[in-house]
């Protein structure tokens, strides 16, 4: 079944052809990689995936509804309910601590539950830096509470850009081991990377070129 | 753990709290407004209200002093300085006989140097008690008999209650009775008979020469209320023609309550002007402040929207920032307006140097509601035109920038 269908979707700025006819279909619990080089179309794809923008043309389909034409308002709930974002500068507020950083994504998607939020953190292995501000945190620990803030409202979905761009070796490494045990828990991941290491710790890749879709590479099983 | 949980309050807070002296800077300025905007309506409100009770319970149309103590006359009345100015007490009399005057009262001003009960010299009034018709309407309790030899009656910021006794040039009078507060130089005095007050007069003699010891068919003032249907200026006029020769000046009081009319209008004028100055600065201040951290904070609410917050709640999270502040300014200026106006009321009275009367519970309510009323919205506005466009920007292109 898929989680997600993108049908010869477009999307034109002006006269720029950001994307053209993209069509992509992810499999529920699949982990898929999104390459390409710069202005290839791979902000464009997060923006529009993660219901941050809508197409020129073409339908979305997310979890078996088109969200195409949805209002900003309706994105807005979809976003909330059923992605869990995650980015190369963690984005972190930065005057909450890390438990605080997770507990908001609960209080904008329903409420707030402490005991849940520092599970989420105990599960990235951060359940004794709870209290801890971001400035207090290294990038790779900051990097793992943006990721237990994007799974504490059980996402369908896991949209990361470039979730290792920021992050040394060992980081990268501990960050990589997380994605495997969501993957291994059946969590669609969608992972936007310049890394092809990264990438081939997913099963398939797509390769995005001037907007359009080049090629898709299916990765080690 | 002992998180709060997360609300929009408690998420404006912790912002507020990672900015203090931001925040102190914000606060301070709108307290500066709610203390101009509360203070100096108070301040308004109680000489609108001493001018008022003023010109209500003034009594004499005409006041008769020595030819140059005009000025004299209304310090010891408005404000109550100390003041000795004499001429005969035959005056009391002539005057009397003129066209039009219906009653007159002489009064005797005696300055004392410390008395007890004081830490500042004291205007002491001497009056005739059966003819007066200025001091005795004032009475918070009415005496049962005419003021006696000995006998004292205290102004209302006076600390002394009846049946106590004072003591002036080290003779020991008795308290027998207090005045309403008249906002006036009458609540900073003390009023006897004439004889008493000539015994002052010698008893200052031992520290020094007192015109009135030498002398004592002197006073100071004579009270005059004119006949019904007589023009006050021409019965002024009347006196003056008779005995200007004899150093007699009048004073018309009307003329001297519209001229305190006239100060206090341009005082208000002033108070509100400046109240209307601050009140634009404050909100072009927080304007530019809000503008310049706003749109600092475009990533911080990027984030907010990628985790769902929807519009309105951003909306609320700066409008509760901006609240909070006006809340903490409006909350602390006010406080210390009242602070200052409040138990200092005597002194800044004397620095005015005009009737002070303060208004009613009542009225320091409405005028203090009103005060938080202002200086709150001071805030939510300068904060609104941003709070509306922060929510419709980009999200991934504000969550990119500066990568």
């Amino acid at each position: 079944m898929n989680i997600l269908e993108l049908k010869d979707i477009s999307k034109i700025y002006g006269s720029v052809k950001a994307l053209q006819n993209i069509n992509l279909q992810v499999s529920q619990g699949e982990w898929l990689a999104i390459m390409g080089p710069s202005g290839s179309g791979k902000s464009t794809m997060i923006n529009i995936i993660g219901c941050m923008d809508k197409p020129s043309n073409g339908s979305v389909i997310l979890d078996g509804a088109n969200i195409s034409k949805e209002s900003a308002k309706s994105l807005t709930n979809v976003r909330r309910d059923k992605i869990g974002l995650i980015f190369q500068q963690f984005h972190m507020i930065n005057y909450l601590t890390a438990l605080e950083n997770v507990m908001v994504a609960q209080y904008y998607h329903s409420m707030p539950d402490e005991k849940e939020a520092l599970q989420a953190l105990e599960r990235v292995g951060l359940g004794d830096r709870a209290k801890h501000l971001p400035s207090q945190l290294s990038g790779g620990e900051q990097q793992r509470v943006c990721i237990a803030r994007a799974l504490i409202n059980y996402p369908k979905l896991i949209l990361a850009d470039e979730p290792t761009g920021n992050l040394d070796e060992t980081n990268e490494g501990i960050v990589l081991d997380i994605f495997k045990q969501l993957h291994k828990e059946g969590i669609t991941i969608i992972v936007v990377t310049h890394d092809p290491e990264v990438a081939e710790e997913a099963q398939r890749t797509v390769v995005l070129e001037h907007g359009r879709v080049a090629r898709i590479v299916p990765n080690k099983e | 753990m002992d998180n709060k949980p997360l609300t929009t309050v408690n998420l404006s807070v912790k912002n507020l709290k990672r900015n203090p002296f931001r925040t102190a800077g914000l606060i301070f300025l709108v307290s500066l407004f709610a203390f101009t905007l509360f203070g100096g309506t108070v301040l308004s409100k109680s000489l609108e209200n001493g001018m008022n009770n003023l010109s209500k319970r003034m009594g004499a149309d005409i006041l008769a002093v020595p030819y140059g103590y005009e000025a004299d006359i209304q310090s010891a009345l408005l404000r109550g300085e100390p003041s000795t100015f004499y001429f005969d007490a035959g005056i009391t009399e002539k005057v009397k006989g003129v066209e039009g005057v219906k009653d007159v009262s002489p009064q005797l001003y005696i300055a004392t140097l410390n008395a007890g009960c004081c830490a500042y010299p004291l205007q002491l009034i001497g009056f005739e008690p059966k003819t007066d018709f200025i001091i005795q309407p004032w009475l918070t309790n009415s005496l049962d008999h005419l003021l006696g030899d000995g006998e004292i009656v205290v102004g209302n910021s006076i600390n002394a209650e009846a049946g106590q006794k004072l003591k002036f040039f080290d003779r020991t009078f008795l308290v027998v009775a207090r005045l309403d507060k008249t906002g006036m130089g009458f609540d900073t005095s003390v009023f006897m008979n004439l004889s008493t007050a000539n015994q002052v007069a010698r008893d200052s003699e031992r520290l020094k020469a007192h015109p009135v010891a030498e002398n004592e068919n002197l006073i100071s003032s004579v009270m005059i209320k004119i006949e019904n249907g007589y023009d006050v200026k021409d019965v002024a006029n009347n006196i003056l023609q008779a005995y200007a020769k004899e150093s007699v000046h009048v004073v018309v009081t009307k003329n001297m309550l519209s001229d305190i009319s006239g100060n206090l209008r341009g005082l208000t004028a002033y108070i509100y002007i400046l109240a209307g100055v601050l009140w634009v600065l404050a909100v072009s201040v927080l304007l530019v402040v809000f503008s310049v951290t706003l749109n600092g904070r475009k990533r911080e609410f990027g984030i907010f929207r990628t985790l769902g917050a929807p519009r309105n709640k951003l909306v609320k999270l700066i409008l509760c920032e901006s609240s909070l502040i006006s809340l903490f300014g409006t909350v602390a200026g006010i406080v210390a307006a009242a602070l200052v106006v409040f138990p200092f009321s005597t002194y800044i009275a004397s620095l005015v140097g005009l009737p002070y009367l303060q208004p009613s519970y009542a009225t320091v309510f409405v005028v203090a509601a009103m005060s938080f009323l202002l200086s709150f919205l001071a805030g939510p506005l300068a904060s609104a035109y941003f709070a509306i466009k922060i929510g419709g920007f980009e999200i991934y292109t504000v969550m990119r920038e500066n990568e």
